[in-house]
């Protein structure tokens, strides 16, 4: 089905604290986004191009095409062997 | 690391790990199924590897797979000349068609991390073009011939059991029960597909990719509202 795709928008703690107007919270909250950042649970995304992300995403792939076509290979096998 | 890796990958896994389950409750449903009828007619009960290793098995399976895979080659192939507005399932109205090269990013357009056959030019691009199409295709077209083959050996067991004449593939592919078994996984399939082609354009479910964001008007399809 088609795939709905927004731009990526990550959560600013910057904005809310320029809205308070509170310049010390307004580098607490650059601090706090770029420990975030570094955190990779928090943001895993990795660089585009990075070659391990791309190759996850290709034996992904892979492993799906191989999965099926076993499932394809075993129906036709018991379907010809008149089982 | 591998709960992130994990994480990315959540969607597909989550369908591997439901498809696998699904399977083996199938299996395990289908030989209870089998072994009453079995008994019901006099004859010795089977094991799960036997039902499993069957054609009875063999022709439930295929025959919902062929009809998934031919929901989503059409799908792929309905959706680059067909449109419906405010459907996040469709291009806009106007966008029909395969693209230009520099919307499509292949050949000389082509981004240096794009695949090296879109930055190809000739059989290879082309092929690259249309390869999600024709895997879809080519697992429709060999889970319907295992229907096939599969549902002739079922239908002459059947056949054997009441003394009437078998069918060779030729006439088992034209008989009404390989098309009642087609055809009946052919309308739900079509349905579904329409239906969320359809109720896409006024329904929301927020967070999904399959919808648009709840706020955004009925109007705007895929394109005009991101």
């Amino acid at each position: 089905m088609g795939a709905w795709r927004r731009p990526c928008r990550r959560r600013a703690p910057v904005a809310q604290s320029a809205e308070a107007g509170d310049l010390n919270s307004l580098e607490s909250g650059f601090e706090s986004q770029r420990e975030h950042l570094d955190d990779p649970l928090v943001n895993p995304l990795p660089i585009r191009g990075d070659r391990r992300y791309l190759r996850g995403m290709k034996v992904l792939s892979t492993s799906w095409i191989v999965g099926i076509a076993v499932g394809l290979v075993y129906m036709l096998g018991i379907g010809l062997s008149g089982r | 690391m591998i709960g992130v890796r994990l994480r990315q990958h959540s969607l597909s896994i989550f369908f591997a790990v439901l498809f696998v389950l699904a399977l083996i409750g199938q299996s395990v449903a289908g030989l209870i199924s089998f072994n009453e009828d079995q008994l019901a007619h006099g004859a010795a009960a089977v094991t799960w590897i036997d039902f499993v290793t069957s054609s009875e098995f063999v022709v439930d399976v295929a025959e919902n797979w062929q009809s998934e895979y031919l929901q989503f080659f059409l799908f792929i192939f309905a959706t680059i000349w067909l449109v419906q507005a405010g459907s996040p399932e469709s291009k806009e109205v106007g966008h029909e068609g395969i693209g230009s090269d520099e919307q499509q990013k292949v050949g000389r357009y082509a981004e240096p991390e794009s695949p090296s056959w879109a930055k190809a030019t000739g059989w290879r691009q082309t092929v690259y073009s249309n390869s999600l199409l024709i895997t879809m295709g080519a697992i429709f077209l060999l889970s319907w011939l295992a229907q096939g083959i599969a549902g002739q050996t079922v239908f002459n067991a059947e056949q054997a059991e009441h003394g009437q004449d078998l069918l060779t593939l030729g006439e088992y592919l034209l008989s009404a029960d390989f098309w009642n078994r087609t055809l009946q996984n052919w309308q739900s399939e079509f349905l579904a597909v329409g239906s969320m082609v359809a109720l896409s354009i006024v329904l929301r479910q927020r967070g999904s990719a399959e919808s648009k964001p709840v706020g955004t008007p009925h109007h705007e399809g895929a394109v005009s509202a991101e």
